[in-house]
């Protein structure tokens, strides 16, 4: 209790950034998936052998992907410095952080859901093209239902890798977590800093991993899920 | 299978007065309406050296209301010819006629509205995990644009019908491969089409299951009269549900025709083995050793079809002039809508001229009955 009393950082200081951390990662990832969803379903369908198969969406699209998934967010964020000045008037705190976050986070949900469609069984397809389903009813009736468990877990992940990346926000003032442990516990050698927000983040991870496994396992009805 | 052994069985000639010629179930003897017509149809996959042609000038008829199947071993190109029907393969070559279309030449919305009238089963059933049994069979209402009120009664309406109506709101997961292939029945016949198509649909369950299914097929068809295409690599799935058979190999139909016919006397050498997993050909080599060395004296294997099982052993006694007749092996078979049996008969009294014997038979050879003399 002393150790913590010592401790140059107050409780309201947690508070205030868990709150900045939950808010940067709520919406990043709700932005980024609208990006990244569309992406994936025009990623799996318009590959080789696919519902709608187009080289060129897909070159394009598969090459973008790539080019912002091989960017190392701390990189991107400066990259980008630019772009989110435009989008958000400022390139400086929570809401200029917003942009890096989701334009990280978008291609990254976008690849996650392209292999959580490819997961889908062939014969779901011929099913519903033998029933005489179109192109965006067999994307809405049939395939998006079946991956939905998949897509949870996708999702799931997304976010913890979003955790991940607003700590680096720190660095261009956009608070939160990490930023916390980096600024007092890392450069002003406040041990207890760092402790206190590992904990947090492990417990925050855990429980955002468990609700994403309660709820993709009860979206996918497989027979070994307790009823 | 009955294999006895009884001396000197008498026939009692009353029978004969009784068992009239047997009822010709031949559906197809009056001039009828086709519900799919394959017309030189060929497939060909890939080009150059890859390339494979799975259906080569494939030409068949399949008569409105039959119950008609398709063996062939794998890769013999079953799948992709009733693939053709409702496009979801087009023929390299050749034309479909599915009531009236040709599902290659139609336009996307056109071929939706064939698919309507096309039901289609799959060996893996093909369900959504992720729906109820109710959600899954209510499904290609959604796609035919029923209005949402008539959905659920005719989905109600349809379970009942494979026997699932307490079953509406499982899982497919939790259901077992039968269940799971009559929720599978009641999704391709939920649009009330004109043709059911079966792609291996049995292929995956126990032979009770798989009884219970083809029974059911069988049931619907005869309630419904809907045209059933089903393709199997399983004679005994011919033999309990059809009433016609095509057997193709390598992409070619080597031998077609009613399900009796072709089980009596089986032309093509495939089809000999098809019929051999079902009716066993060879007797037993005890039986055979005796017969041959003699000492069961003139001897003759009769197969014959339906209710002339009932007369063939006075007709033998009549035409040979035994003086009784022993009965050295006897199998029958129930295929779908007629019983074909066996019959191994030593002759008493009958000896010496194999020539004369030959010829007193030949006064019995008709529709009904296949002889063949095994020792004279």
């Amino acid at each position: 209790m002393t150790d913590f009393l010592d401790s140059t950082v107050t409780f309201s200081q947690y508070a205030q950034a868990f709150q900045d951390t939950v808010y940067m990662v709520g919406i990043a990832l709700f932005l980024g998936s609208l990006i990244g969803i569309p992406v994936g379903v025009a990623l799996a369908i318009t590959r080789q052998g696919g519902l709608l198969e187009n080289r060129v969406v897909y070159l394009v699209l598969n090459t973008l992907v790539n080019i912002i998934r091989s960017l190392p967010f701390i990189i991107l964020m400066v990259a980008i410095m630019p772009f989110t000045r435009v989008v958000a008037g400022t390139s400086i705190g929570t809401n200029a952080a917003l942009v890096p976050l989701t334009v990280y986070v978008a291609p990254y949900i976008g690849r996650l859901i392209e292999s959580a469609i490819l997961e889908v069984d062939p014969g779901i397809y011929e099913a519903a093209e033998a029933m005489g389903a179109g192109t965006f009813q067999t994307i809405r009736l049939f395939i998006l239902p079946e991956a939905k468990g998949s897509i949870v877990l996708a999702l799931t992940t997304a976010c913890i890798g979003l955790i991940g990346a607003t700590a680096m926000a720190g660095t261009i003032g956009g608070g939160g977590i990490g930023d916390l442990a980096i600024s007092y516990g890392y450069q002003q050698f406040d041990t207890i800093v760092i402790l206190i927000t590992v904990v947090i983040l492990i417990v925050v991870v855990q429980a955002v991993q468990s609700f994403g496994n309660w709820y993709a396992r009860k979206s996918r009805h497989t027979a070994t899920d307790a009823q | 299978m009955l294999g006895c052994r009884m001396r000197r069985m008498q026939q009692r000639i009353g029978i004969r007065t009784i068992s009239a010629n047997p009822a010709n179930p031949m559906r197809n003897e009056a001039p009828m309406s086709t519900a799919v017509t394959f017309d030189h149809v060929s497939k060909t996959y890939g080009r150059g050296d890859s390339a494979f042609q799975a259906l080569d000038n494939i030409s068949l008829e399949i008569p409105q209301g039959s119950f008609y199947g398709i063996i062939g071993s794998s890769g013999a190109g079953k799948s992709t010819l009733v693939r053709t029907v409702n496009g979801l393969v087009k023929p390299s070559s050749g034309s479909v006629d599915v009531l009236g279309r040709n599902p290659a030449a139609l336009s996307k919305h056109e071929l939706a509205g064939l698919r309507h009238e096309v039901g289609m089963i799959f060996q893996h059933y093909n369900l959504l995990q992720s729906k109820t049994v109710a959600q899954n069979v209510a499904i290609p209402l959604i796609l035919a644009g029923v209005p949402k009120s008539e959905i659920a009664p005719r989905v109600a309406q349809t379970l009942e019908l494979v026997g699932l109506g307490d079953r509406a709101d499982s899982y497919p997961a939790k259901m077992s491969g039968g269940q799971c292939q009559r929720v599978g029945i009641a999704r391709a016949l939920v649009t009330n089409p004109k043709i059911l198509l079966s792609d291996e649909a049995t292929s995956a369950l126990d032979p009770i299951t798989t009884r219970q299914i083809l029974d059911l097929l069988n049931d619907i068809h005869r309630e419904t009269g809907i045209t059933v295409l089903l393709i199997t690599h399983q004679m005994s799935v011919i033999a309990r549900a059809c009433e016609h058979v095509a057997v193709m190999a390598h992409g070619h139909v080597v031998e077609q025709g009613r399900v009796a016919d072709v089980f009596t006397r089986p032309e093509h050498a495939l089809t000999k083995q098809f019929v051999e997993t079902v009716i066993p050909r060879a007797l037993p080599t005890d039986l055979t050793k005796r017969i041959e060395s003699g000492k069961e004296g003139a001897v003759v294997k009769v197969s014959y079809q339906g209710d002339a099982g009932r007369h063939v052993l006075a007709d033998l006694e009549t035409a040979t002039g035994a003086h009784g007749l022993s009965l050295l092996y006897a199998h029958e078979n129930l295929l779908h809508d007629v019983t074909l049996g066996q019959l191994v008969v030593g002759l008493d009294g009958v000896n010496g001229d194999g020539n004369d014997l030959a010829s007193r038979l030949q006064a019995l050879r008709n529709e009904h009955y296949t002889i063949e003399v095994l020792h004279d």
